[in-house]
């Protein structure tokens, strides 16, 4: 049982070791260069523009926030899809008077033009 | 009773505590926010790890999902609020707050 | 298919209040697109007296053997609840409707989270799900939340309402780690089941160190609802910084709807079958808790009274007024038995009255001054002595001075707690209503002393409408301290119902 893992173990321990053999190894035979591109941060090689310290838009939040409440809203869904032939009719009315309740919501995210972006 | 002694239990505990922790410490809103969401999460955990190989255990995981949904709802108003006040006083700090007092 | 009609007709008044909200909603966005919320209050004002309707007629009728959907109670003690909880939110509303300070114009929301606050006290009065219990007060929380907030751009209402949601995050998430825990002990999470359960535990003599954990917890969270000490610190601060209407709501319908639940959990879960003769450990145990929260009660009108002394604000100061009125209906919930419970029913009606009352006469005085000090008073009783004798009534009422409906109510409570043998806790809140008596008499001489410039508030839009409900309330708050009888008998047919 325990040993079904072995080879992710042993994959684990390779890769530390990998990881720590070469800094080590630069550590020993490497010999210091400092130089301002090494100072910099890494940003996949475009060029810095700006702080890391910006503020983001408000806007930003509120549709995270819309995003993140739409999305657990549709986690109830999820269960009652998996069993929704046993649930039968009354599934299907509950799960209607829902989303209506969620539709509303929508439409007055929509009517107040929370969702666009650049207004 | 058995519960009580289960390692996921004590681990559920400790979020909780260090929910309380964070709370009673921290004078930065978003993260008294953060606290509050461990203690939610310690509740959840607790409720899965009660329910745990026996015949509810699928109840359980639906009063979690319930939970996870309040807990979203809270920090979205939360959240929604501490920005409304930082847009007036420029100070996400709970200190911050001193215009009531009597 | 005809069992759920048979259940959905057992919700009759939650759907119906859903149904409005949604309508309300709807007219703002769509027909009134945010200009003049005065329809969407009136579209409000219809889907409440719907929903009462509805409500009287389930006042009589059997209830269900069976909790519908397998968690709502449908009995008359969560109808009376609900019944007052409607009552309250339709004085908000024309409340809201009438004054011109606060009167969220072009922000039809505002009813819309409204309804949406009562419909969570009304879950949490006709439960004995735990996981319902908590819904229901998450939903009337961050309801009241947001109508904390609402005041845009103003510094108070949105420190207040970071205030709450912080605290009240913190309390409820509390109260939810102590459910999960009562869950983990008992397997259940309906009160019905709980309780029977510890009564085994209890037999068993497993000790009671976890369940008093689990309980405590529980009780942080009730406490934080109703403001009772040592969680009402939020309360002052909250109640000054919220619009007049909202505070009203706070003060009226969230807190009865957290005593509701609070009467439910105690006795489902804590109060041993006299009559089956529970457990020995049992008694002790829910004496103990008795014991507590009357110690809770004692500490919770203590620290109420004298921070209310002080104040000059006169939101602030009936902030204080209303943490002490918490304690004092503690008095009756540490009893743990039916009379004391049915006490505590009865006051929480005359609570009602006289707070509604006097939160309106608030509004009604910031409506003509734009000011809410207890010394700008001054005058209003040679301006409007109509209003000003309606809220020398209500004050009266809270001191709990006959002839109003506050003595009896007081009367009733600490016979309960005397009774049951808490001489003690009779004498503490004895002298802490003569203390009370100090500050609501500021109020009245305020009002009736001559202003020192008497132009400076020559300006009185009097309000007829606004006049007359304010007289509704004082009436009601004069009648029940006379005719006290028959709401007595309601109270104890609905506490004698609950289980």
């Amino acid at each position: 049982m325990l040993s079904d893992y072995a080879p992710l173990l042993l994959l684990l321990a390779l890769a530390a070791a990998f990881v720590v053999g070469n800094l080590v190894i630069s550590e020993v035979l490497g010999r210091p260069k400092p130089g301002v591109g090494k100072k910099t941060v890494y940003e996949c090689g475009m060029p810095i523009r700006g702080t890391a310290r910006a503020r983001f838009s408000v806007h930003y939040y509120l549709l995270a926030l819309l995003f993140i409440l739409f999305d657990v809203e549709a986690a109830f869904l999820l269960p009652w899809a998996a069993h929704a032939e046993e649930l039968g009719k009354a599934g299907l009315v509950a799960m209607g008077g829902f989303a209506v309740v969620l539709v509303v919501g929508l439409l007055y995210v929509m009517r107040k033009k929370a969702l666009e972006w650049d207004r | 009773m058995s519960f009580f002694g289960a390692p996921v239990f004590f681990l559920a505990a400790a979020l909780f505590a260090l929910g309380i922790y964070g709370f009673m410490t921290r004078r930065n809103l978003i993260v008294v926010l953060m606290s509050i969401e461990l203690m939610l999460n310690a509740a959840n955990l607790t409720f899965l790890a009660a329910a745990r190989g026996t015949a509810q255990a699928n109840e359980a995981s639906s009063y979690a999902v319930f939970v996870i949904l309040v807990a979203a709802a809270e920090v979205a108003v939360g959240l929604a609020l501490v920005l409304a006040v930082f847009r007036l006083k420029r100070d996400s700090d709970i200190d911050a707050a001193r215009d009531l007092r009597g | 298919m005809n069992l759920l009609r048979e259940e959905l007709s057992w919700i009759t008044p939650e759907l119906c209040l859903t149904l409005f909200a949604c309508v309300a909603l709807l007219v703002d966005l769509f027909v009134q697109k945010g200009r003049e919320s005065v329809m969407v209050g009136f579209f409000s004002l219809m889907g409440l007296l719907a929903t009462a309707f509805f409500l009287y007629r389930q006042y009589g009728v059997t209830p269900p053997a069976q909790p519908v959907f397998g968690c709502m109670v449908v009995d008359p003690f969560s109808t009376l609840f609900k019944l007052f909880a409607v009552g309250a939110l339709a004085f908000v509303v024309l409340f809201t409707m009438l004054s011109r300070q606060t009167r969220p114009d072009g922000y039809g929301e505002f009813y819309f989270i409204l309804l949406c606050a009562g419909l969570g006290a009304f879950f949490l009065a006709s439960t004995y799900n735990l996981l319902l219990m908590y819904l229901g007060l998450e939903l009337l929380s961050i309801a009241s939340y947001i109508l904390a907030g609402y005041a845009k751009g103003n510094r108070r209402s949105g420190e207040a309402a970071m205030k709450y949601v912080i605290f009240g995050a913190v309390a409820s998430g509390v109260m939810l780690y102590g459910f999960t825990l009562l869950y983990g002990m008992t397997g259940s999470i309906d009160l019905t089941v709980i309780g029977p359960k510890l009564r085994d535990q209890f037999a068993l003599d497993h000790g009671t160190i976890p369940i008093s954990v689990a309980t405590g917890l529980c009780l942080a969270g009730f406490a934080y609802k109703i403001s009772a000490a040592p969680f009402h610190f939020w309360t002052p601060d909250v109640y000054e910084g919220a619009p007049t209407p909202v505070t009203t709501f706070l003060a009226v319908a969230s807190k009865g709807a957290g005593f509701a639940a609070l009467l439910r959990f105690l006795q489902a879960g804590f109060i041993p079958d006299r009559t089956l003769g529970g457990p020995e450990a049992m008694m002790g145990y829910s004496d103990k808790l008795g014991t507590l929260v009357a110690v809770l009660a004692a500490l919770t009108m203590t620290l109420g009274n004298l921070a209310a002394l002080g104040q000059t604000n006169l939101k602030r100061m009936l902030a204080y007024s209303s943490i002490a009125h918490a304690g004092y209906v503690l008095m009756g919930v540490a009893t743990m038995n039916r009379e004391g419970f049915s006490s505590v029913l009865f006051y929480l009606v005359v609570y009602y009255f006289m707070n509604l009352g006097a939160f309106g006469v608030v509004m009604y005085y910031a409506n003509t001054t734009g000011d809410e000090q207890i010394d700008d008073l001054k005058g209003l009783g040679w301006r409007s002595p109509l209003v000003a004798i309606t809220m020398v009534a209500f004050l009266v009422a809270l001191v709990g001075l006959p002839p109003t409906a506050g003595f009896i109510g007081k009367w009733f409570l600490f016979t309960a707690a005397v009774k049951k043998g808490f001489l003690w806790l009779a004498v503490v809140a004895g002298i802490n209503s003569a203390i009370s008596l100090f500050y609501y008499f500021r109020v009245a001489r305020a009002m009736w002393l001559r202003p020192e410039e008497e132009a400076k508030y020559a300006t009185v839009h009097a309000s007829p409408a606004f006049a007359a409900l304010l007289l509704v309330l004082a009436v009601g708050t004069v009648w029940f301290g006379v005719g006290f009888d028959s709401l007595l008998r309601y109270c104890d047919y609905s506490q004698n119902l609950l289980r």
